[in-house]
């Protein structure tokens, strides 16, 4: 008979304990004689430390324990002096007053691994009037840099502070849904290749070479369902969400292969949560409290939902929840 | 029954856990009701936060009150507001539903 070697060319790993490495390992503790594997577990959104203030419309950067929420609005509906430029600092506990932006606006977009350094780009100001702004952020100060090329909100954002990607969003007059994409090198944004869907409100996950985009607003007001992947040069139209849905969060940080979408509007407001493998989109564990137009930040396997608006109605929020799937130790059985 | 009800802040950190999450049925509704999973986890949590316990008519009833109150603030805003528009989409009126 075959053993694994002679099949794969390699043997499974033999090791006195367990080690901590990636999804799929499999190895033999030698001191416990077992053979075992690396699992994913079902991931739960767990609460997390509140906002200073309820807002919505929020741009998000970073990780869990080290996340941005920029801007957004703080008022009651369509009260221009409530866009604000307020920015708070999440360290996995509690959220801390930021420096403010230089530009108040909302439905901005972000990008950015820590929130030390980040970047906050595009966005608008009451009433209806686009911003090309893009501001860089080093944990004490923002930096006005180069302007994008085309004013716009509402758009996903991934990426880092010196290279990142705005893609869709909304631009006014004439009111339209945008396909643009543009990346960022650290210095100026260039335009590239558009999306298959035009769209605003979207998701997002991923890199400014390697990321998906996901749901949104087209056609105005119906939410879309479509997926599309990005490999640095051009969109892929690839398999839908279950659910259509907009202004919900994301793992802005995660990857094309791996990312988080939770919340938002069907219209109705949701605590629905999808994960993507790359392949398909899976409903996975809701939100506790179903909610809308939030920040996002994190992966998909340690996200972070903030602020938006929950119910009854177009009620401000401060919650946030923390999404968290852990890798789990199995141990093969024969039965 | 499968869920029980109560009433509760939401405290930020440690509120509700992973593990909480993965025990009992948990979800938030308007007026801070909860609806807990009716087992010995979820009412050990409704104790853990401090909860006052409601029945399913009480808790629906906060809700409900909540929603009438959105939605004669909707019913207060111009029509204009009511309209979509770019930008500063509007809000649907808020519909009452049933608590799970």
């Amino acid at each position: 008979m075959a053993d694994y070697k002679g099949i794969k060319g390699f043997k499974v790993q033999s090791l006195a304990s367990d080690p901590t490495l990636v999804e799929g390992q499999v190895w033999y503790n030698t001191t416990g004689n077992a053979l075992k594997y690396l699992e994913l577990t079902a991931g739960t959104w767990a609460s997390g430390g509140a906002l200073n203030a309820a807002k919505q419309k929020l741009g998000g950067a970073g990780s869990q324990t080290s996340a941005l929420c920029m801007a957004g609005y703080d008022g009651p509906p369509s009260a221009p002096l409530y866009v604000t430029a307020n920015v708070e600092t999440y360290n996995g506990s509690a959220w801390t007053e930021g420096a403010n932006l230089l530009q108040y606006r909302q439905a901005a977009s972000g990008a950015g691994i820590v929130s030390t350094a980040a970047l906050c780009f595009g966005g608008d100001t009451y009433p209806q009037a686009g911003l090309t702004n893009s501001e860089s952020y080093n944990g004490t100060s923002w930096t006005e840099g180069n302007n994008l090329i085309k004013a716009r909100w509402s758009m996903a954002g991934m990426g880092t502070q010196t290279a990142a990607i705005s893609v869709g969003g909304q631009s006014f007059p004439p009111e339209t849904t945008e396909k643009l994409t543009e990346t960022w090198d650290g210095t100026s944004w260039t335009e590239t290749n558009d999306l298959n869907t035009a769209r605003y409100y979207p998701g997002g996950s991923g890199t400014s070479v390697d990321a998906v985009v996901m749901g949104g607003v087209n056609p105005t007001p119906a939410a879309t369902d479509a997926t599309e992947t990005w490999n640095g040069t051009s969109w892929t139209e690839t398999n839908n969400l279950n659910t259509a849905r907009y202004g919900g969060g994301s793992s802005w940080m995660g990857t094309s292969t791996a990312a988080l979408y939770w919340g938002g509007l069907t219209p109705s407001r949701t605590a629905n949560t999808e994960h993507w493998n790359g392949t398909s989109w899976t409903e996975v564990n809701n939100l506790a409290a179903a909610s809308n137009y939030m920040g996002g930040a994190g992966t998909a396997t340690e996200a972070l939902s903030f602020g938006g608006q929950g119910p009854p109605g177009p009620a401000m929020v401060t919650t946030t929840e923390e999404w968290t799937q852990a890798l789990t130790v199995k141990t093969v059985t024969v039965s | 029954m499968a869920n029980t009800y109560c009433t509760a802040t939401n405290f930020g950190k440690g509120f509700f856990t992973h593990e909480d999450r993965n025990d009992f049925y948990l979800s938030g509704h308007a007026g801070d009701v909860w609806v807990v999973g009716n087992n010995a986890a979820g009412v050990s949590w409704i104790n853990r936060v401090t909860g006052t316990g409601k029945t399913a008519a009480e808790a629906q009833a906060i809700v409900d009150g909540k929603i009438e109150e959105s939605q004669a603030a909707w019913d207060a805003l111009p029509e204009a507001e009511k309209a979509p528009t770019a930008g500063f989409e509007t809000q649907t009126r808020p519909v009452k539903y049933t608590l799970p």
